[in-house]
C-alpha cells in the first residue's frame, strides 16, 4: 500500500469552493473526458505534477490541519477517480484519521472505485456535464452519459450525501431541453440531491493557448448571474426545489 | 416607568451598588474581581443588537463633516496655540450639548488641538508651522528658559554613539520628543471607586512603611504618588467643569460610561503619548448595562445608543503631531486599544453583551480606525461571537485579533492590548515604549566594518569587513552579525534607560500612573524592523553566492546574487529558522543588559509604518530588496515574496517563539473576498476557520483586511468617495485616505491572497 502513489497536479492548501468549510483541495493529473469547456486543461492533460503517497497526502493535510476543522479534504481534479486505486488508499488513511473527505467528481469511471469509496467519503460532489446524450456527446467529446448517469443512480441509492454540479454554459447547457432532461433526472433519483449551478467563465482560455490547443468554445460568453437565475427558474418549473445558493463561478 | 424615577432619584442610587455581589473588590483596589463577581457570559447571537438612533445619526453626521473638513484642511482642524495642555487647562468643550449623552473633548472645540509642550518645545513649534499655526511665545519662553523638557532632558544626556545611532535609523521612533504612551490607566477604577477613594488609597500608601525609608527610589516614588494625588484631583476639578461630581463612584451605566471617559479624557488631556490605548472596558460597563436593562430603568435601544456616544466621542480623540512623526505612524492615529473578548480563567468566556454592543458601532457609525478594536480570540469563545466579528470583519476590514489562548497564561485574564499587540495586566503592570531597532540595517553595518552605508558614518565597531569580488561566507557573517547585535542591544538598552529616565523626570503621566497599582510591574519593550529582511538576506548568503558590490565611497552599493534562495512566508525552515534564531538571539541579548527601574525587556516584532521609513533609510540589502524600498510591515513576509499562499505565510510567521517576542509578533493579512469563499455565510465561515487555525498554531497576532486592491486604486483617485474607508495596517487600523501616496503604495504592494493555493 505504501508503495502507491498518486499523480498530483496541484494542492490548494486553503481551499474556500470546492465543499463546505476550508479545505484542502487535491487537484489530481488526468482527466477521460475532453470537455470543451475545461478551465484546467493543463491539469486534464495529467502529464505534470509531483508523485505524493497516501501517507504523504495525510501529512500535508496534517500540517495545516488546525485550519481544516469545519472543513476537510477534497479530492478533485482532473478527473481523480482516473487514479482509482491510489484515491481509495488516500481515503481509507484519511477516514481513519477522522478527516472530512469530500470527491469532487463527473462519475466517469468504472463502477467498482465508486462502491469502494461509499464508505470513505462524507460528501459526493458530482458534475453532470449535460443532460442530454446528444449535448454530453457534443461538450465531452464522450459517449458514456449512460454509464455517469448510472453511475450516479447507484451511488444515489446507497443514500450517500451528495450535490449535483451543473455549468450553466450560454447556448449549449442553459436551454430549455437540457434543463428541463436535467430535472426529469434529478427527479427520479431515490434521494433527490441538491443541485449546485455554475457560471461558465473564460479564465482559463489562456491555459489552452499555453498546451496549444485550440479552444472550441472561443466566442462563448460568460455566463452572467442573470443567465444563471433564469435556468433556476426553468429548474423551478420543472419541479426542482433544492438548490444550493450560492453564485458562483465555475472552478 | 416606576423604576426609571426611583433610579433618577440619588437617594436611591446607593442601593443600586448594593445589587452587586461582593467580593474582594470592596475591600482593596480591584477590578478583576468585580467584573468575575457579577458579569453574565452571553453566548447567543447579534440578533439583539439595535441599529443607530436618529439623534445617534445626526450626531454622527455632525462629525462626519467635521472630520472630512479637517481632511481638506490638510489633517488639522485647527489648534489652540496659546493654552498649555494639562487636565484642567481647557474650559468644557461640547459637540452639540443638548443632544450628547456622554460628555467631554479635549479643548473647547471638537478637533482643535491642544499643544503638549511637556515632551519637547521644538516638536510642538514645528507642528504649529507644518500646519500654518505660530506657537505663542509665551509658551515657547516657558519652555525654553524656564522649563526643560523630556525632549531637552534626553538630547543633554545622550552619548555621541546614541545620537549616530538614531541619526543612521538604526533606532528609529524613539519617544524622546513626545509622550512614550504604551501606558493604560486603569479607567475603570474611577467609575468603580470614585475618584476620593482611590486619593485615599494613595495617601496611604504615602504613609506606608515602606516608604519611609528615605532613598533615591522611595523619593522619586513618594514624588510620583503625591503628583498622581494632584492629577486625581484636577481630574474631578475637571468633571466638575461638565456639571459632573465624580468624587464616589458611578452608580447608574450612564454614569459608569461618562466615569470613566471622564478618566481616559482626563489622560489623553495631560499626555500625548505615541498610543494612547483604553484598556478592557467593554465587559465591565456590561455589568452596569446589564443591571439597568434588568431593572427597566434603560432600554436596548438607549444601551447601543450610550455606547455609540462613547464610541463618538472616542473617534474624536486627536494629538497634534509633526509631519516627522506622522511618517512612521502615519494616519493619525491614537490606538485607542479596546480589548473585547477572551476567556476568563474559570473558563467562562468574557464576552458579553456589551463586546456585541462595541463592535456594533462599525455598523451604527460605520467602519473608523479608532478605537482599535481588538477581538482576544480563543477557541473556546461563542461561535455566534466568533461569526459576528468575522461577519464585521468581512464588512469592515476594521478588527484585529490576538490570540488569547496564548497570552492568559502569562498575562491572567484582566490583560489589556496597548497599542497594537503589546500585553500586559490592567492596572498591575505598565511599559515603557522602546520603539524598534533596524535589523537590515545591523547587517550592512556588520558588512561595512561599522559604517552606515547611507551616511557613511562610522557608528558601530568593526567586526568584520566584507572584500569586493569575494562571495559573502554565511557562518562568518552570521558571527560577526551576532557581535553586531552585542553591541546593539548594549546601545539600545542604554538608550532606552535614559529615554524612560528623563521622560519619569519631565513629563510623568501622572493620571494614567495614579491609575495603576502603586509599584506596577514595568515591561520594557523592544522592538526589531526588518525582520523579512534580514532572514532573506541571510537566506540569499546561506544558499546562493551573493558578491556586494562597491561603491566609490568604499562601502556597498548593492549585491550581486547567483542563484535560488527560500523565503520567508513560504513555510520553509530554512529560512524560518533563520528568522527564528534572530529573534530569541536578540532578545537574549537584551535581557543581559540591565534597565532602568527593574523593568523587564520584552521584544515586538512589529513596525507601524516606519517599514516605510526604515526602508526609506537603509540601503540595498542582499536579498535583493533596493536601496529606500519599504520594508515589510512587522513580522510579515516581504511583499511578493510569500508566493505559497495564505496558509504558508501564516505558518512562517507563527514560528516566531513567542516567548522571545512577548511584547507581539504582528501579521497583516490582505485577503479578497473571494479568497474566503463564494457566498456571504462561507466567507464567514472560513475566516472563523482560519482564526482558529492561525491561534491553533501559534500565531500571536493577525489584522484582517478582506477588500479588493481595486477598491484602494479607486480611494487613491477619488478620496472624497471614500471617507470612511479602513485597512489594518500594522497593529492599527487607518483611514486610507490619510496616509501619504508613499505609504497608500505601499500598501498596495503587499500580498493580497486571491485564492489558496499552496504551490
Amino acid at each position: 500500500m505504501s508503495g502507491l502513489k498518486g499523480l498530483i497536479h496541484s494542492i490548494e492548501a486553503f481551499g474556500t469552493v470546492d465543499g463546505p468549510g476550508v479545505r484542502m483541495v487535491l487537484f489530481l493529473a488526468g482527466c477521460p473526458m475532453k470537455c470543451l469547456f475545461c478551465h484546467n486543461p493543463e491539469i486534464a492533460a495529467g502529464d505534470e505534477g509531483q508523485f505524493y503517497t497516501p501517507q504523504q497526502v495525510l501529512d500535508r493535510y496534517n500540517k495545516n490541519k488546525f485550519f481544516y476543522q469545519a472543513g476537510g479534504l477534497t479530492f478533485s481534479g482532473g478527473e481523480p477517480l482516473l487514479q482509482g486505486e491510489f484515491v481509495s488508499q488516500c481515503v481509507r488513511l484519511l477516514k481513519e484519521n477522522k478527516v472530512h473527505v469530500a470527491m469532487d467528481t463527473s462519475l466517469c469511471c468504472g463502477e467498482q472505485w465508486v462502491e469502494g469509496l461509499i464508505p470513505g467519503v462524507d460528501l459526493w460532489m458530482v458534475s453532470i456535464k449535460a443532460a442530454t446524450a446528444e449535448m454530453h456527446q457534443k461538450l465531452t467529446g464522450q459517449s458514456n452519459a449512460a454509464i455517469i448517469m448510472n453511475n450516479i443512480i447507484s451511488l444515489n441509492r446507497s443514500q450517500v450525501k451528495m450535490l449535483i454540479r451543473y455549468v450553466i454554459i450560454p447556448g449549449y447547457t442553459d436551454d430549455e431541453k437540457e434543463l428541463s432532461k436535467l430535472a426529469e433526472f434529478i427527479k427520479t433519483l431515490p434521494f433527490v440531491p441538491p443541485l449546485e449551478l455554475l457560471a461558465y467563465h473564460t479564465m482559463g482560455v489562456h491555459k489552452w493557448r499555453n498546451l496549444d490547443l485550440i479552444y472550441c468554445l472561443a466566442g462563448v460568453p460568460d455566463a452572467t448571474e442573470q443567465d444563471v437565475e433564469r435556468a433556476r427558474e426553468i429548474l423551478r418549473v420543472n419541479g426542482i426545489s433544492d438548490f444550493v445558493l450560492c453564485y458562483r463561478n465555475q472552478g | 416607568m416606576g423604576l426609571k424615577t426611583c433610579l433618577e432619584k440619588s437617594e436611591n442610587l446607593r442601593y443600586l451598588r448594593h445589587e452587586f455581589k461582593s467580593g474582594a473588590w470592596e475591600k482593596a483596589i480591584d477590578v478583576r474581581s468585580f467584573i468575575q463577581a457579577n458579569y453574565t457570559p452571553y453566548v447567543g447571537g447579534d440578533l439583539f443588537l439595535k441599529s443607530a438612533t436618529i439623534r445617534t445619526k445626526k450626531l454622527w453626521e455632525k462629525c462626519s463633516n467635521l472630520i472630512m473638513e479637517e481632511y481638506k484642511r490638510g489633517g488639522v482642524y485647527d489648534i489652540d496655540t496659546k493654552t498649555i495642555a494639562s487636565i484642567t487647562a481647557h474650559a468644557p468643550g461640547y459637540l452639540d450639548k443638548k443632544n450628547e449623552i456622554v460628555v467631554g473633548l479635549q479643548t473647547d472645540t471638537p478637533l482643535k488641538r491642544a499643544i503638549n509642550p511637556w515632551g519637547g518645545i521644538n516638536t510642538v513649534e514645528t507642528s504649529c508651522q507644518e500646519y500654518g499655526y505660530q506657537l505663542d511665545d509665551e509658551v515657547k519662553e516657558i519652555f525654553s528658559k524656564y522649563r526643560r523638557t523630556h525632549n531637552d532632558g534626553v538630547f543633554r544626556a545622550y552619548t555621541e554613539t546614541m545620537k549616530l545611532m538614531r541619526k543612521t535609523g538604526i533606532l528609529t521612533g524613539l519617544p524622546d520628543a513626545y509622550g512614550r504612551g504604551r501606558i493604560i490607566g486603569d479607567y475603570r477604577r474611577v467609575a468603580l471607586y470614585g475618584v476620593d477613594r482611590l486619593i485615599a488609597e494613595r495617601r496611604e500608601q504615602l504613609e506606608s512603611d515602606a516608604l519611609q525609608k528615605i532613598n533615591p527610589d522611595t523619593i522619586q516614588l513618594r514624588e510620583e504618588i503625591s503628583n498622581q494625588i494632584d492629577a486625581l484631583n484636577e481630574l474631578k476639578e475637571m468633571a466638575r467643569s461638565y456639571g459632573f461630581d465624580i468624587s464616589g463612584p458611578a452608580y447608574t451605566a450612564k454614569e459608569a460610561v461618562q466615569w470613566l471617559y471622564f478618566a481616559y479624557l482626563g489622560a489623553i488631556k495631560e499626555q500625548n503619548g505615541a498610543a494612547m490605548s483604553l484598556g478592557r472596558v467593554s465587559t465591565f460597563l456590561d455589568i452596569y448595562l446589564e443591571r439597568d436593562l434588568a431593572i427597566g430603568a434603560i432600554t436596548e435601544e438607549a444601551a447601543q445608543e450610550l455606547i455609540d456616544d462613547f464610541v463618538i466621542k472616542l473617534r474624536l480623540a486627536r494629538q497634534l503631531r509633526t509631519r516627522e512623526y506622522n511618517a512612521l505612524f502615519a494616519g493619525d492615529p491614537m490606538w485607542i486599544t479596546e480589548s473585547i473578548g477572551g476567556m476568563g480563567a474559570d473558563g467562562r468566556s468574557l464576552v458579553t453583551k456589551t463586546s456585541f454592543r462595541f463592535l456594533q458601532t462599525l455598523r451604527n457609525l460605520g467602519p473608523a480606525s479608532e478605537p482599535n478594536l481588538t477581538v482576544l480570540w480563543s477557541n473556546d469563545l461563542p461561535q455566534k461571537f466568533k461569526e459576528f466579528c468575522a461577519q464585521l470583519s468581512i464588512e469592515t476590514s476594521a478588527i484585529q485579533y490576538e490570540n488569547d489562548d496564548l497570552m492568559l497564561p502569562v498575562y491572567g485574564d484582566d490583560y489589556v492590548i496597548s497599542c497594537c499587540v503589546s500585553a500586559m495586566r490592567a492596572g498591575l503592570e505598565t511599559q515603557y515604549f522602546g520603539a524598534r531597532s533596524n535589523l537590515p540595517k545591523a547587517l550592512l553595518f556588520t558588512l561595512n566594518g561599522g559604517v552606515d552605508e547611507m551616511t557613511g558614518l562610522k557608528v558601530a565597531p568593526e567586526f568584520y569587513k566584507a572584500q569586493p569580488g569575494q562571495v559573502l561566507n554565511y557562518d562568518i557573517v552570521r558571527t560577526a552579525f551576532d557581535k553586531t547585535l552585542d553591541w546593539l542591544t548594549e546601545q539600545y538598552v542604554s538608550t532606552m534607560n535614559l529615554i524612560h529616565y528623563m521622560h519619569d523626570k519631565y513629563a510623568y503621566e501622572k493620571l494614567e500612573m495614579a491609575l495603576h497599582d502603586v509599584n506596577p510591574h514595568i515591561y520594557m519593550a523592544f522592538g526589531i524592523a526588518g525582520l523579512s529582511v534580514v532572514a532573506d538576506s541571510f537566506s540569499a548568503i546561506k544558499y546562493a553566492k551573493v558578491v556586494p558590490v562597491f561603491g566609490e565611497n568604499g562601502l556597498i552599493q548593492d549585491f550581486k546574487t547567483d542563484g535560488e534562495f527560500p523565503c520567508f512566508g513560504n513555510d520553509d525552515d530554512r529560512v524560518d529558522d533563520i528568522a527564528k534564531e534572530i529573534v530569541a538571539d536578540f532578545a537574549v541579548k537584551l535581557r543581559k543588559n540591565p534597565t532602568y527601574r527593574n523593568a523587564e525587556h520584552t521584544l515586538s516584532i512589529l513596525t507601524i509604518t516606519s517599514n516605510v521609513v526604515y526602508g526609506k533609510k537603509t540601503g540595498t540589502t542582499p536579498c535583493g530588496r533596493q536601496k529606500g524600498e519599504p520594508f515589510a510591515p512587522g513580522a510579515n513576509p516581504m511583499h511578493q515574496r510569500d508566493v505559497s499562499g495564505v496558509l504558508a505565510s501564516l505558518n512562517s510567521v507563527s514560528k516566531v517563539d513567542y516567548k522571545y517576542a512577548k511584547d507581539g509578533v504582528s501579521y497583516t493579512l490582505s485577503a479578497t473576498p473571494q479568497c474566503l469563499g463564494k457566498t456571504d455565510n462561507s466567507r464567514c465561515q472560513n475566516l472563523v476557520s482560519l482564526l482558529d487555525g492561525q491561534f491553533n498554531v501559534g500565531g500571536q497576532h493577525l489584522n484582517v483586511n478582506v477588500m479588493n486592491r481595486e477598491t484602494l486604486v479607486e480611494a487613491m483617485k477619488n478620496p472624497e468617495q471614500f471617507p470612511q474607508l479602513t485597512i489594518r495596517v500594522s497593529g492599527y487600523a487607518v483611514n486610507f485616505i490619510k496616509l501619504t501616496e508613499e505609504q497608500q503604495r505601499e500598501v498596495l504592494n503587499r500580498t493580497f491572497f486571491h485564492n489558496g493555493f499552496d504551490n
